[in-house]
């Protein structure tokens, strides 16, 4: 629009001109559609943060214990659920990581799992929480799928994939016009009137959280379902990426001695007395697990899954806050024998860098600092969402959208390739990029109504 | 245009079929060295015998060379508590031997301690000994019954 007032300028500026129109168009389409996402990212992001505060406080009563001098062994305590929960199975066991900290039974009660806290040392039980009622879990579940299953992840992941492509046309359109001016990207201008005061109050934050948010976009992809699955599937197939198990593929499987099955049902609990067969192995107790995660110098803090099949094996699993304490470690069910130890260590470079990636970006690794700027940043998120929205009223003409006019095929074409790279590296993307561009091309230009509003 | 678009279009089709971890791919990280063990028990023991139970430790398929630390413990029905422990006599063949004479008919539990390097076996089997009385047979039949309707309660989700 500003375009149209000015005298002809030169064909190279032009097409300079004509390049920003369409890097603004794309900016701004992405910007409305995925604005609501943003903001309920950044909101639940910025308060998962304090898991481990907001959880301390809540479950005060069922994680602090009275160190007494005589400890129950996890058999025992194990035995103390099923007795007062006698319908249900016990899936996982926790240990007391610290003195005066409970331990944890997860339970499967009529397919709803629960987690129950037990005094291990007078092995009463001190409460039980339904796992998908917990409050970070339900802020978890909207963060990664918006409480929509399957298809909320897949938002979430295309939502994450165009801030991607905002940020890029976000900085190509930021970006200083020369060297000196660098108010306006740095810092705002609080004195040039309404109208560039608007603008500053969207770039200059946006530029100060950029990297921060490209930061989350690119530790957070990975745990994505769709690319995430993916990328973590190629990167561990080529040896380059976590090992199996840890995030994709499966466990190795306890070695069952097919012969020497009973034809009795499978259980998780104690065996069933032979009566056809007279002989079968046991499944080792979770006394025999904690001592077998003893010896293998894994500190406690670690959750043991107890296997649910014939050839199911205890994974023993530690997610601490820092990632280079990682452990996943899978222990045949029927012997012991340690079939598999992952440690951060064992993880191979992008492995490695992904692990850290996720601890920070779950303000884990260092501490409170660490939740400190992931809030500055989830904060800021929603400050330039806003800040974007308000930018978009203060220009936007009456009954238009306010776009700068379409530029011609040729010089779209740079763009359109840019984008269309990140279309093919994030398909949800791709598919959303065609919609657009379908709507851009073939409905815009038929409908007057439209077009006026486009200002195509 | 349109043929960038197809081509993209058909990338983007390849990149949205899933992919799924190779079974395979544990030989590219760190592997543990495998000890298989096995408690060899003859089909059927008498009370009052002492039948022949061998420990047998292989690795790849051949038996271990390394000498380990065996120990048994051998408790009946629940009462794990008073389990004995016995030292494992090491035989020519590679093999490790528990004596022990079983006192009478039921359900024994023998466990096997097995150290070797830096690995620890603990296997346990479950033996029965004579005959199950007819009555006591019912009574496990049923309790395999409520177990089986349990699980089918708890595990439907699995």
């Amino acid at each position: 629009m500003e375009a149209q007032q000015k005298p002809p300028a030169p064909k190279k500026k032009l097409r300079r001109r004509s390049l920003y129109q369409s890097v603004w168009r794309w900016h701004f389409y992405a910007g409305l559609i995925i604005m609501p996402f943003l903001i309920i990212l950044a909101v639940t992001g910025g308060i998962y943060l304090f898991k481990p505060q907001i959880e301390a406080a809540l479950y005060k009563d069922y994680y602090e214990v009275t160190p007494q001098t005589t400890v129950t062994t996890p058999s025992e305590q194990i035995d103390t659920v099923e007795t007062i929960y006698p319908d249900a199975a016990v899936t996982s066991y926790r240990p007391s990581d610290s003195p005066d900290r409970s331990a944890e039974i997860g339970i499967q009660q009529d397919g709803t799992a629960f987690t129950v806290f037990v005094d291990p040392y007078t092995n009463v039980v001190l409460g039980k929480l339904e796992e998908s009622y917990r409050l970070v879990n339900v802020i978890e579940k909207i963060h990664g799928e918006l409480l929509m299953g399957t298809v909320g992840d897949r938002i979430v992941e295309w939502a994450a994939c165009w801030a991607l492509i905002l940020l890029i046309t976000g900085v190509y359109l930021g970006w200083p016009k020369s060297k000196t001016r660098i108010r306006g990207v740095l810092v705002p201008r609080l004195n040039k009137g309404k109208k560039l005061l608007a603008r500053d109050m969207h770039v200059v934050p946006a530029f100060w959280i950029s990297l921060g948010l490209l930061f989350l976009i690119l530790t957070g992809l990975p745990w994505s379902g769709l690319w995430g699955n993916n990328f973590q599937a190629l990167t561990t197939n080529a040896g380059i990426g976590y090992p199996p198990s840890v995030w994709v593929g499966d466990a190795p499987a306890s070695d069952v001695k097919t012969k020497e099955i009973a034809d009795v049902p499978w259980s998780a609990e104690n065996l069933p007395v032979p009566v056809s067969a007279n002989q079968q192995y046991a499944q080792l107790s979770v006394d025999d697990v904690v001592q077998i995660a003893d010896e293998e110098g894994v500190k406690p803090g670690y959750n043991i899954m107890i296997p649910q099949t014939h050839d199911g094996v205890f994974t023993l699993s530690a997610f601490p806050p820092n990632a280079r304490d990682e452990v996943t470690m899978h222990i045949d069910q029927y012997t012991g024998a340690v079939l598999a130890d992952y440690r951060y260590d064992n993880y191979q470079l992008l492995g490695k860098i992904i692990a850290y990636g996720i601890t920070i970006h779950k303000g884990t690794e260092f501490g409170i600092w660490n939740q400190i700027i992931g809030v500055i940043v989830c904060l800021g998120i929603v400050g330039i969402a806003v800040s974007g929205f308000i930018l978009w009223l203060s220009r936007k003409p009456k009954g238009k959208l306010g776009s700068p006019k379409a530029p011609s095929d040729k010089v779209m074409k740079g763009v359109i390739a840019i984008i269309i790279i990140l279309g093919i590296v994030f398909p949800l993307v791709g598919i959303s990029i065609i919609i657009v561009w379908l709507f851009d091309r073939f409905v815009i230009p038929r409908v007057p109504a439209l077009k006026r509003f486009f200002n195509a | 245009m349109r043929r960038l678009v197809i081509t993209s279009l058909l990338l983007m089709l390849f990149l949205l079929a899933a992919c799924s971890a190779d079974p395979d791919a544990a030989a590219h990280y760190s592997q543990r060295k495998e000890v298989n063990v096995n408690i060899e028990v003859p089909d059927s023991i008498e009370a009052n015998s002492v039948p022949r139970i061998d420990v047998l430790l292989t690795s790849d398929g051949k038996a271990l060379d390394k000498e380990a630390d065996v120990t048994f413990l051998v408790w009946k029905d629940d009462n794990k508590a008073e389990a004995e422990t016995i030292p494992a006599s090491r035989k020519e063949d590679g093999g490790y031997q528990l004596e022990y004479t079983f006192p009478s008919e039921g359900v024994y539990y023998v466990k096997a301690d097995v150290i070797v390097d830096n690995i620890h076996l603990m296997p346990t089997k479950q033996l029965r000994v004579g005959e199950l009385t007819e009555e006591e047979k019912q009574k496990i039949l049923q309790e395999q019954e409520q177990r089986k309707q349990k699980d089918s309660g708890s595990h439907h989700h699995h």
